[in-house]
């Protein structure tokens, strides 16, 4: 190694997988801290609702704690920040990108990560797909409020959500160049004599994890460009025709598919987690179909003994 | 109303709710005896392979097929609970529809934020909608020229279902997912945009009921609720009759 280590070069543009590991350590605890105190709101929301926040009610702006009380959307964005920040700049980012990148290295034998400049821009994407999570608090029309799963046609329809979609880009960008530094770090860098089947345990979790999320999250980052196509672009690619959102045609709906976020959203089998299902269990396919299918020409209305039918 | 919720399941008040609550109670029961007999195994463990007395580690295990057995069990227990508990009683639901003559109708349409019944009335016939002449006034986009429509009950916030008799249910939604949550019925069901879901309920208590929206839908989410008013044929009747009719 003939590079002169500055301290921005040793430090903050990092091609160390170990200085990268514990800059992923401390952004994502910075952000778990963030997300718990998000919940801890909604907590004295639930204990005390209609009652001043303490504390720091005083000082939240009027379109979120008028006198200090929460409105209802605001309660909705901690709710979506809570779990976006968790999950996916908090837990994905310290087991994977933390812990991965420190530890795999040492277990397998490797000097260092495969791709080392791919391991500082994933680190970058994900630091900046996470400071835009964060700004968008401030922007007009505020952060996500349509829960941590992002359901269309409410994604859609209710603000807050473009800069979530923009930085959820990034997150993914991230994980799918660290996933690549992973497969790749563990199929060839591994010290001479370690075969598979004397791999620690560790590695192949984090090997299998990035296995998937390589499979899962392009499919992932299509769907949220779609969405955000559907936001900024006026496309219809999950707004079905005839929807009036508060007694409003909406005019750039038609032919799109409501389900068809939910089944490209929860294609990560990571996400697959009881919980997290979704609760629609109406034939799906068909949705799919009639998603294909040319729109009529004149508005049919989803109504009582109307054509469009499911069971 | 709120009497019905306490420590247990709310009371069981549509026909197939008693199959539900029993799969339920096949499920606890089961966890109630495999960690039992789990945590009686590891006790057992614990004493056999103190470390007095143990033995020394084997590496080469031999014997996997008895190891295997309880997850043979558990396996069996479970693919048992799948096909032959679950998907049956799943069936029944999903499946089972009403025909209409023999049935009620009714159109159940969800929108931000606020449920809306649709009752054909005596013709048994819906009338036309249009999505341009929803307004206040006509939340479904009733077309007054239409005579089928003319016998039709609108109801806001409050579906009457009628004890005894089954009910078909015709699920939409105007503007975002919405879901159709009754807890004392069992039923929980997405109202998906573009989409119109059929369900059916059988009433067998008459009663006042919440029918609460079960999937985030925007800032009014938690106060998107309505009545579900269970009564007898005669009073169900009364209500009907006494209700506007068309637009």
């Amino acid at each position: 190694m003939e590079r002169v280590e500055t301290f921005w070069s040793k430090y903050v543009f990092s091609l160390d997988h170990k200085v990268i590991g514990i800059q992923y350590m401390i952004t994502s605890l910075l952000f778990l801290l963030f997300g718990f105190s998000l919940v801890l709101l909604m907590r004295w929301q639930l204990a005390y609702p209609g009652h001043p926040i303490p504390l720091i009610g005083r000082f939240l702006p009027d379109f979120i704690a008028a006198g200090g009380i929460m409105h209802p959307a605001a309660y909705n964005t901690l709710g979506a920040m809570h779990g976006t920040i968790m999950i996916f700049l908090g837990i994905v980012p310290l087991g994977v990108g933390a812990f991965g990148n420190y530890i795999l290295p040492l277990q397998i034998g490797a000097r260092d990560m495969a791709f080392p400049r791919i391991n500082m821009l994933s680190y970058w994407n994900y630091f900046a797909g996470g400071v835009l999570m964060l700004m968008s608090f401030v922007l007009p029309g505020g952060a996500a409020q349509s829960g941590w799963t992002s359901y269309a046609p409410l994604s859609i329809v209710s603000p807050g959500q473009t800069v979530w979609l923009i930085a959820m880009t990034f997150l993914i960008t991230s994980s799918l160049l660290g996933s690549i530094n992973f497969i790749v770090t563990t199929l060839n860098l591994r010290a001479p004599g370690l075969t598979f089947s004397r791999l620690p345990l560790f590695v192949w979790a984090q090997f299998i994890t990035a296995i998937i999320l390589l499979f899962a999250f392009p499919v992932l980052q299509a769907a949220a460009i779609l969405q955000l196509l559907d936001r900024v672009a006026g496309t219809s690619f999950y707004l079905p025709t005839d929807l009036i959102v508060g007694g409003n045609i909406l005019d750039n709906a038609g032919g799109g598919s409501v389900l068809l976020w939910q089944h490209l959203f929860f294609f990560p089998p990571w996400a697959s987690w009881p919980r997290s299902w979704p609760t629609a269990r109406a034939s799906p396919s068909s949705a799919i179909r009639k998603s294909l299918a040319p729109s009529p020409s004149s508005p049919s209305f989803p109504s009582s003994s109307g054509p469009i039918t499911c069971s | 109303m709120n009497s019905n919720y306490g420590w247990w399941l709310p009371v069981a008040a549509s026909s197939y709710a008693g199959r539900i609550d029993g799969s339920l109670a096949i499920l606890h029961w089961a966890m109630v005896i495999i960690f039992g007999l789990w945590a009686v195994y590891m006790a057992y463990c614990l004493i056999r392979y103190r470390s007095s007395a143990s033995p020394r580690a084997d590496y080469h295990f031999t014997e996997s097929m008895k190891a295997l057995t309880p997850d043979v069990v558990i396996l069996v227990f479970e693919v048992w609970l799948i096909f032959f508990v679950g998907v049956p009683i799943w069936a029944h639901i999903r499946e089972d529809l009403p025909k209409p003559p023999e049935a009620v109708t009714v159109g159940v349409t969800a929108e931000q934020f606020a449920w809306t019944a649709h009752y054909p009335g005596a013709d048994g016939q819906f009338g036309k909608q249009d999505i341009r002449l929803v307004n206040a006034g006509n939340p479904l986009g009733l077309d007054p020229a239409d005579t089928a429509g003319q016998d039709d009950v609108v109801s806001v916030n409050t579906l009457v279902l009628p004890v005894g008799k089954r009910v078909l249910i015709n699920l939409s939604a105007k503007d975002v997912i919405h879901s159709f949550f009754v807890p004392e019925f069992r039923i929980k069901q997405d109202a998906v945009p573009g989409m119109r879901i059929k369900l059916w309920v059988e009433p067998t208590l008459e009663g006042k009921f919440e029918l609460g929206c079960a999937q985030l839908c925007g800032t009014g989410h938690y106060r998107m609720r309505a009545d579900v008013l269970v009564k007898s044929a005669e009073e169900y009747q009364k209500w009907l009759d006494a209700q506007k009719k068309g637009i």
